[in-house]
């Protein structure tokens, strides 16, 4: 029996039988697209929450203790820097600050922001405006709807109504203002008041990195001028101050190990934030759960379809066994069946999903939600899976019936009504 | 010369704990070019010895030969084969397939005959289907032939890859008298042109075509022409 010759017989019998050809296309590439979708969304969740938290920098980053006594700074930070995974080591005091923004003030906000050291490589992503490049000096990436004040995680009576909107200021010069003190006096007096303009470049979506509503960026150099300024004649009067070294991890993955590690060193490392990845590792949990489900449904779905379509033809089968086909013969002709009912259902479902793909996407990044812009990612994984499920499960379940039907009696089967 | 034998062949069916002795000490000889009828009452074990004729099912105990082979020697594969260029098999209610066109019926066996070259099956099938005065119905689906129709289809069906042996279970159990006359009339010419043709019935009528009659009973057999016939 030739390819040809299966094929042209399973097409007539899925033409003839068009009822139930259809019925089990349906149910098969509704299978597919749950396939497809559960796929699709729980990648999108995953890695919504892993690029998200990535995207904060302050997950990435922990303050180092070490005995002062024993040990110096550089040292220390030496050390640091050769730690896997750790991508930058850093003065406490270069990572960030806070500074008054006049223009930030409302009735009920004080106009303090707190800004904190970035690049390119580490800043969150731009939704309006543009990234920093070597050229901008006094630059500031700012959310686009914040709250400048000093007390924010303690306020309770602020509303959505004192959220200050970002594209008012988008490409505009704001004065930032800051004070060093007088350390020789019992309580501290300024001592001198810098202003100092700087341009409002980029915004950024808290949401998106689960930022305090608060945060601003600025360059490494800016923060530690800034610190360096504000500190004024502190190391003359005060006390000897100790800086801790901050490091910055290459992905808020690797933070618990890098966290052993240091803690291996002797030194006591803490993390400027803590991901709840209790709760992380649950939602990834669920969704790998669903997904799991999802495919185990589907795969019984299918076999179940495929076993019943055998079973219903066992007369036919009967009738093929007595005109001397042998049980090869007779399986692959089933197996091309349900080989061409899972191609046509594989590529109905590609398509809708193809669709449904361009349209919530379009949707998403057509709204101006504040909600964060989720990356639907087309996942052609699922694809790859789903067809792979297409071929195997058909298969799989055709040759696991030719080995039960082998022996069974021909007239049995012919007498099956 | 006999083309298929049985030897001492018998058939038990256990039902319920009770022994049923389809076939009791069956001892038969059939030739080419001969139609034989088999004839018997309900229940006397006809299907049976035309199922194990047709390699549709298995002795308990005794020989079958055909061409002078011990079919219990065969594996599976090759008593398909027997069954799909030694054997033309028709049935009581005709099992054709539903799906399939007149013609198409008549190439499913061909399908898996390597001897019949695919671009040559449809002439073969129409070829065959001509000679039983089906030629105006070869692009008609079961459903739309009359009983007497279906029954010739499922006969070309068994003629399909040039059998030796035709074996037919009650073939006009569901004709009337008159489609009943034309297929044993048919069934007597596809003997003559050299075939072994055995058919089940238990009309009268066919004794008028056969040239050799045996009844069974109990599950034994016994010849009622003479042996020169
Ligand atoms: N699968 C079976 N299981 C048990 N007993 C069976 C089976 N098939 C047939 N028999 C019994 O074997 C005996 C012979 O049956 P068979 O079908 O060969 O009779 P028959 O001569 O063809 O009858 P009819 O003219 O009614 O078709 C009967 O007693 C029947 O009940
Ligand atoms: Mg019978």
């Amino acid at each position: 029996m030739r390819i040809l010759d299966y094929i042209s017989f399973g097409l007539k019998n899925l033409i003839y039988y068009k009822k139930r050809t259809i019925y089990n296309i349906i149910i098969t590439f509704s299978i597919i697209l749950i396939i497809l979708i559960t796929f699709t969304a729980s990648n999108t969740i995953i890695s919504f929450l892993e690029e998200n938290i990535n995207k904060n920098i302050e997950y990435r980053t922990m303050y180092v203790k070490y005995d002062v006594m024993e040990e110096s700074l550089s040292s220390v930070m030496k050390k640091l820097s050769k730690v896997k995974n750790v991508i930058k080591v850093i003065e406490q005091d270069k990572y960030q600050s806070y500074i008054t923004i006049d223009k930030f003030k409302t009735n009920k906000t004080d106009g303090e922001i707190n800004i904190i050291a970035s690049d390119s490589n580490l800043l969150p992503s731009i939704v309006a405006g543009r990234n920093p490049n070597s050229n901008d000096k006094n630059y500031l990436i700012c959310p686009t709807k914040f709250i400048a004040d000093s007390n924010l995680s303690t306020r309770t009576d602020l509303t959505k109504e004192d959220y200050i909107d970002g594209r008012k200021f988008l490409n505009k010069e704001i004065t930032i203002k800051y004070y060093s003190y007088d350390y020789s006096k019992e309580i501290p007096e300024v001592l001198n008041q810098y202003e100092e303009e700087f341009q409002l470049i980029g915004l950024y979506n808290t949401y998106d990195n689960y930022a305090k509503d608060n945060t601003c960026y600025t360059s490494f150099t800016n923060v530690a001028k800034i610190n360096k300024n504000m500190s004024g004649n502190s190391e003359e009067y005060t006390e000897e101050v100790y800086y801790h070294p901050i490091i910055i991890v290459n992905d808020s993955k690797n933070i618990d190990s890098v966290f052993e590690e240091i803690n291996s060193m002797g030194y006591t490392p803490i993390k400027r934030m803590n991901i709840d990845s209790n709760l992380i590792g649950n939602i990834k949990l669920i969704c790998l759960s669903i997904l799991l489900i999802a495919i185990v449904i589907s795969i019984i779905c299918m076999i179940t379809i495929i076993l019943k379509n055998i079973k219903e033809q066992e007369q036919e089968i009967g009738l093929l066994k007595a005109l001397g086909y042998t049980n090869k013969n007779i399986s692959l002709s089933f197996l091309v069946e349900s080989l061409i009912i899972g191609l046509i259902s594989f590529f109905i479902s590609i398509l809708i999903y193809t669709i449904l793909y361009f349209i919530i996407s379009n949707l998403i990044n057509n709204t101006n939600l504040i909600f964060t812009k989720i990356a639907i990612n087309y996942s052609w994984y699922s694809v790859l899976i789903s067809f792979i499920i297409i071929i195997i499960i058909p298969i799989i379940s055709t040759f696991t019936w030719f080995k039960k039907i082998k022996n069974v009696n021909i007239v049995n089967l012919i007498n099956n009504e | 010369m006999s083309i298929i034998k049985l030897v001492q062949a018998e058939k038990v069916y256990y039902k319920l704990n009770q022994e049923i002795k389809a076939l009791n000490n069956v001892n038969i000889d059939f030739s080419s070019g001969k139609f034989y009828a088999i004839m018997g009452h309900s229940g006397s074990g006809k299907t049976t010895l035309i199922q194990i004729l047709g390699l549709l099912d298995n002795l308990t105990s005794g020989k079958y030969y055909i061409n002078g082979k011990d079919v219990e020697n065969l594996t599976e594969k090759e008593k398909a084969s027997l069954r799909m260029k030694k054997i033309g098999f028709v049935f009581q209610s005709f099992h054709l397939s539903p799906n399939l066109k007149a013609y198409e019926n008549v190439i499913l066996p061909m399908i898996i005959n390597k001897d019949i070259l695919p671009k040559n099956r449809y002439q073969e099938a129409i070829n065959i289907l001509e000679k039983l005065n089906l030629t105006n119905r070869i692009n008609h689906f079961p459903k739309e032939l009359s009983g007497g129709e279906q029954q010739r289809v499922a006969i070309a069906r068994a003629l399909a890859n040039n059998p030796d042996i035709i074996l037919a279970d009650e073939p006009t159990g569901n004709l009337d008298e008159k489609n009943e006359d034309n297929i044993f009339k048919l069934l007597k010419k596809i003997s003559q042109s050299g075939k072994c043709v055995i058919v089940v019935s238990h009309n009268k009528e066919i004794t008028k075509y056969a040239d050799v009659i045996y009844t069974m009973k109990n599950g034994k057999i016994e010849r009622l022409t003479d042996e020169n016939s």
